[in-house]
């Protein structure tokens, strides 16, 4: 089954634009399917990927290291007023 | 040191602490990122060595750190409750 992090050796998906991760050693093309191509019923995760991150009080503060993560849960923001 | 350096060490520990949590929770599922990997050590160590000066100036900060074969130091040390005193 075609999913998110279908690699491309083994993508059948039409309409794909190529992504190359780097993970590691390992520099792995990958084809990213979009929304509309993908399989009804399941669930998606994008992948995550190593970015700039908060400094360490800042962090400890809203709840998380990574910026991309610091979303408003629950209509409400972590951070301490 | 003060109870004021205590607690700016304690806070440090806290702080180094979270990001090297958050990090083992992305290497999780990324174990070969390079740069995830020098993050999590870096961190790690400061956070260790913050640790040691910690036992060394104001006790054991776990029970793991008690070092001491004649008495058990740990009830020498404030309990959470008396920290803000």
């Amino acid at each position: 089954m075609i999913n998110y992090r279908t690699p491309i050796h083994s993508a059948n998906a039409m309409d794909t634009r190529d992504n190359i991760i780097l993970d590691g050693d390992n520099v792995t093309l990958y084809k990213c399917i979009s929304v509309e191509d993908m399989p009804l019923a399941m669930a998606y995760v994008p992948w995550q990927q190593w970015k700039t991150v908060y400094d360490l009080n800042k962090a400890l503060k809203i709840g998380t290291i990574f910026p991309e993560l610091d979303l408003p849960f629950c209509g409400m923001r972590g951070e301490h007023a | 040191m003060t109870p004021n350096e205590r607690n700016e060490l304690l806070n440090y520990i806290y702080t180094a602490g979270f990001a090297v949590d958050d990090t083992v929770l992305y290497l999780d599922t990324h174990p070969t990122d390079k740069v995830a990997l020098q993050y999590y050590h870096k961190y790690n160590a400061i956070r260790q060595q913050a640790v040691k000066e910690y036992n060394t100036y104001f006790g054991p900060l776990t029970d793991e750190s008690v070092e001491s074969t004649t008495k058990w130091t740990w009830v020498e040390e404030p309990w959470p409750w008396e920290m803000g005193r």
